[in-house]
């Protein structure tokens, strides 16, 4: 805006400068538009130096941006005292400093070169003007007043002519900027939004699941993580998936969700595509319990709900912290359900321990229900009570709803209707537990191990 | 209008260290550049006068080609030092940053977690997201102040020849000393007007800075870990989220509009205040070198040059003034900056440096230990005693919340007990150097952190590269094949913060690097909280397998939710609600039939029906 307005006055300057000189003497208006010409020249080799080293000094500032936050985390402050890893934080920082410093004084150099180019410039400007003009002045041909005049106008037209020139580049500049911001804007779905149905889908019942020779590749990896899934899951069945790690477990957990599209292969919910929906639709239907922890600095209770608290059903919020184990804690908080969390966010929140931030993650999607529950390692920091009430609870919390469950504690597998082996990215083993223990394969092993230390047999070995 | 000398000092201090010709060098150029307008009034009159007196041609066009020569050595040379000091500057900016880094990597790690080491850290983000960085307005604003001094002191100079001709005229000298003091009265009112302006503005500014540090954290913390943390992407569109985060980030959004909308309201005023008084000056000033002129008084040459020297010395005197209110706009947030670089803990920790003895044999234990975190009421720990000899591995259990990981933090010295104390073979462990303590632990922290930076030096921390034993860390956790299929072994990046191609890792192959560092680190006393959560079955019997027999000697505490790796413990401690319940092996532990026999129960009910 403001450079557009700044464009225009240039230009009305430019005009009534240029034309004042221009009937006085043609001359003299071509020198300065050389002149001036030149000296933007040289500042187009500036802004190209400029524009080689911003990669550099964005990749430099990127990486010193990361060393500062993590140096602010309290997570990582504990691992950099113990480990000594401060010396690391350090050194890393200084080679980017270093690479940086390289960079900024190489346009240092060349802006300085550019400028006194253009001070070259200028000096002759100025003298080839005076020259003319007390040869004119000497001649008689003007008045001394009109020198006075014409020495100033010459001065202020090379102004507004840069002005102008510079306006006009900025403006494409930002043009371009203006380009990125809407092509981010109109970032779509790969094309495909269009094509997506509006339609609400049913949540209302269990849904059927069916996968149809799924596969996916993370970008830029070289192998598939996920080959050639084959699978149907019957509406309201539990369904465990187990296998080792990196076997492929978490990908899946994507694709379900939706945040993947499989790269060949089709998923289809009760037989229709689930990319022909739109993700609101279909995400409306989910609830999932992620790996990863992620909780917000607001209230327990807007933690728990995902929304604001007018639209907040509090009973509802009450009876999944009942149901996931965290509801007496939660009513002995200083604030009861009000209580903030995220101390690194806000002096007044609270400090919850890992199991506990765990148990608010599993209230959160039973607070959301929906006829597609899916848990990703939901007891991982769960003490045994706490886990062995889960398990309890199982049944009651997948009533009329199709779910996921994956662990690596295999007792979880004996509330489920199904258990899925992953290995590799594909499907080793399926069947019930007892299935899957008299075929002696990998989930026979599994199992043993685990529960070798817990029988009373297996302890004797040690 | 107080002066800041300790203050002073440390930047002055810290220009030194990056160059002792940034001073002088930023002097220079804007000498140069406050001296190029009286060449170009002192020629341009020259070629004026000389034109009225009639000189010859070949005489005015020597003084014009002076006029061009001058401004271009004055502008060359310029440019020369301003490229110097331009470089000193990005200097002089990182190397601030990397000591506020420095001092966030080493600060004691309960004073970083503080409310004002929080505030301050915060602070100093949010000022330079939305001051700018204070080094870089520093020189700015000396910038100004000198090139506005040297101006002002020019112009001076010609003017007070301007008087003193006039007083060789003979033309009425307490005239000219009346006009000539009435001049300098003036201009010492509107610097005094500036300045003051300016100081209230300044004021009000960093008052409305302060009013934002909740924000400022709770900004940080939306853009860091909600906007630009992919993973949290997740859950809002699975959750739809975007009511609750638009209305709650909208809060901090509003307490920052009004902010900003201040800000802008206060710069509009103070600048409108600025324009006025500068140029109902210099309206003044030219009124009477005009009166003058019109009274054939001083020559029109003299005109260009006079009325040109006031307009330099009111732009120059603005500037000062302004550049003196924007330095003492700018200070607290230096001051913020070295507070935060001085921040120490009340009592130094650390300070009685006992070095550890040099025997190998480590006996820890606690006594009668209290804790609770600040800010809350209830204890986390309360009278909390155990020993633990050299070579015991020893396993904590309990429910979520029972203490556990606190137990393990105020061993690690991250927190100090309330009452009661830990001691390492007879001495309080506050005691020792707190580097040389750290080195006894090697720790798998429950919320373990791998940056993304090279694998090996995950895992190697600030030392050196030791492949071998990198390696044998990676094997002992099976890790080594993995690694060696990645792009580029250990030297490989991990995840995408750092590298582009960085790898990513699952849940619990980050583990297992996680284990791998502290192995690496082969401390005589290990520590592992929750080590095994996001491993498979098979790899969490084998880690507590391989760490009994790699472990065999060295002492181990770690905690555990799979009470089947409490097997391979000599001692199992039970905590409960921050109480230490039971203690005694599994086999006694299941005797008693208590806490521990219950959570036993809980976990193996299922393994053994099967």
């Amino acid at each position: 805006m403001t450079r557009g307005v700044s464009f225009l006055v240039n230009l009305c300057g430019l005009l009534f400068y240029g034309l004042t000189i221009g009937r006085c003497d043609p001359a003299i208006l071509a020198v300065v538009t050389m002149t001036t010409c030149g000296g933007y020249l040289a500042t187009v080799l500036l802004r190209r130096c400029e524009q080689r080293q911003k990669e550099t000094l964005v990749d430099c500032d990127r990486k010193m941006n990361y060393l500062e936050n993590e140096g602010q985390s309290l997570q990582a402050a504990r691992e950099l005292r113990i480990y000594d890893m401060a010396g690391l934080f350090s050194g890393l920082y200084r080679s980017s400093m270093e690479r940086r410093t390289r960079s900024t004084d190489r346009i240092a150099h060349v802006k300085a070169l550019v400028c006194s180019g253009e001070s070259l410039l200028a000096f002759i400007r100025s003298f080839v003007t005076y020259f003319y003009l007390i040869h004119l002045a000497v001649a008689g041909r003007i008045a001394i007043g009109d020198l006075v005049l014409m020495t100033g106008m010459v001065a202020g037209l090379s102004v507004w002519m840069r002005g102008l020139i510079g306006d006009a580049g900025e403006l494409k500049r930002l043009g371009l900027y203006l380009d990125d911001y809407f092509a981010w804007l109109d970032l779509g779905d790969d094309g495909q939004t269009s094509k997506k149905r509006e339609e609400e889908i049913n949540h209302e019942d269990a849904p059927s699941l069916t996968f149809e020779h799924v596969s996916f590749c993370y970008e830029g990896a070289q192998e598939d993580t996920l080959r050639d899934i084959t699978l149907t899951v019957r509406a309201g069945e539990k369904l465990a998936i187990v296998g080792q790690n990196g076997a492929g477990k978490t990908t899946l957990v994507k694709l379900l969700s939706g945040l993947y599209r499989p790269c060949r292969g089709r998923i289809l919910l009760d037989g229709k595509d689930i990319t022909d929906y739109s993700d609101e639709a279909y995400f409306a239907g989910l609830a999932v319990v992620f790996q990863d922890i992620q909780l917000l600095p607001v209230s327990m209770v807007e933690n728990v709900s995902s929304h604001i608290r007018a639209k907040t059903d509090m009973q509802r919020v009450m009876l999944s912290l009942e149901q996931a184990g965290i509801g007496e804690r939660v009513r002995k908080l200083p604030a009861g359900t009000d209580t903030c969390l995220q101390r690194s966010a806000r002096e007044d929140a609270v400090e919850l321990s890992g199991g506990e931030q765990q148990k608010t993650m599993l209230a959160k999607a039973l607070y959301k229900g929906g006829s597609l529950l899916i848990l990703d390692e939901p007891t991982a920091a769960l003490d045994p009570i706490a886990e062995n009430d889960i398990y309890r609870k199982y049944s009651e919390m997948t009533q009329g709803v199709t779910s996921f469950f994956i662990s690596h504690r295999l007792a979880s597998t004996s509330f489920c209707d199904r258990i899925i082996l992953l290995d590799d990215g594909r499907i080793a083993e399926q069947g019930t537990h007892e299935e899957l223990m008299a075929k002696q394969g990998s989930y026979w092993e599994m199992f043993n191990v685990q529960s070798r230390y817990y029988t009373e047999g297996g302890r004797d070995e040690i | 209008m107080r002066f800041d000398r300790d203050l002073f000092k440390k930047t002055f201090h810290s220009f030194h260290e990056v160059s002792p010709w940034l001073f002088p060098a930023l002097a220079g150029e804007n000498f140069l550049l406050a001296v190029r307008p009286f060449i170009v009034l002192h020629f341009s009159a020259a070629v004026v006068d000389g034109l009225y007196r009639g000189d010859g041609e070949a005489q005015v066009l020597l003084q014009a080609l002076w006029l061009s020569l001058g401004v271009l050595a004055a502008e060359a040379a310029g440019h020369i030092l301003g490229c110097y000091v331009e470089k000193a500057g990005q200097r002089l900016y990182v190397e601030q940053m990397k000591k506020q880094l420095e001092k966030m990597t080493t600060m004691d790690y309960q004073l970083l977690e503080s409310g004002r080491g929080q505030e301050l850290s915060a602070s100093l983000k949010r000022g330079r997201f939305q001051h700018g960085d204070p080094f870089d307005k520093l020189i700015r604003y000396t910038r100004d102040v000198l090139a506005g001094l040297f101006g002002v002191t020019a112009a001076l100079v010609y003017l007070a020849r301007f008087a003193a001709q006039k007083l060789a005229a003979g033309s009425g000298a307490p005239e000219t000393f009346f006009m000539f003091g009435g001049f300098l009265v003036l201009a010492a009112g509107g610097v005094l007007l500036t300045v003051k302006n300016g100081e209230r503005h300044n004021g009000q500014r960093f008052a409305r800075f302060g009013k934002l540090t909740a924000q400022n954290r709770l900004y940080g913390f939306y853009r860091q870990n909600v906007f630009q943390n992919y993973k949290y992407g997740k859950e809002v569109r699975i959750f739809d989220e975007r009511e609750l985060i638009v209305e709650e980030f909208g809060k901090v959004q509003r307490a920052n509009r009004g902010f900003i909308k201040g800000i802008g309201k206060d710069e509009g005023s103070f600048k409108a205040a600025n324009s006025v008084v500068n140029t109902f000056l210099s309206g003044i000033a030219c009124l009477y070198v005009g009166v003058n002129a019109y009274h054939k008084l001083i020559s029109v040459g003299n005109i260009v040059k006079y009325s040109g020297a006031v307009a330099q010395f009111f732009t120059g005197l603005t500037r000062v003034a302004a550049g003196i209110a924007d330095l003492r706009g700018n200070a607290p947030f230096l001051r913020q900056h070295y507070e935060f670089l001085d921040l120490e803990p009340e009592e130094a920790r650390g300070g009685r440096k006992r070095v550890l003895p040099a025997s190998a044999s480590v006996e820890l234990s606690f006594e009668h230990v209290y804790f609770r975190y600040p800010g809350t009421e209830a204890w986390t720990l309360q009278d909390v005693s155990f020993r633990v000899s050299q070579g015991d591995h020893i396993a904590m259990v309990g429910q979520n919340g029972s203490g556990k990981t606190t137990c393990i933090r105020l061993l690690l010295r991250l927190y100090r007990p309330e009452k009661g104390v830990i001691r390492l073979n007879g001495v309080d462990i506050q005691e020792y150097d707190i580097k040389e303590y750290w080195r006894l632990l090697s720790v798998v922290f429950q919320d373990f952190k791998l940056f993304s930076f090279r694998l090996w030096q995950n895992i190697a921390g600030s030392g050196a590269k030791r492949e071998e034993a990198v390696w044998k860390a990676l094997e002992d956790l099976g890790m080594a094949q993995r690694v060696r299929e990645m792009y580029a072994g250990m030297d490989s990046y991990l995840y995408r913060e750092y590298d582009e191609q960085g790898i990513l890792l699952s849940g619990g192959e980050a583990q297992k690097l996680a284990i791998a560092k502290a192995l690496y680190k082969d401390a005589p006393v290990f520590v592992m909280d929750e080590p095994s959560a996001a491993l498979d079955p098979v790899s969490e019997a084998q880690l507590y397998e391989k760490t009994n027999t790699l472990l065999g000697e060295k002492t181990m505490i770690f905690i555990s939710h799979r009470l089947s790796s409490c097997c391979f413990c000599d001692r199992i401690l039970v905590l409960k609600d921050g109480v230490l319940l039971e203690e005694g092996s599994h086999e006694q532990l299941l005797q008693l039939g208590g806490e521990y026999q219950k959570l036993w129960e809980a976990q193996a009910g299922y393994y053994q029906s099967a």
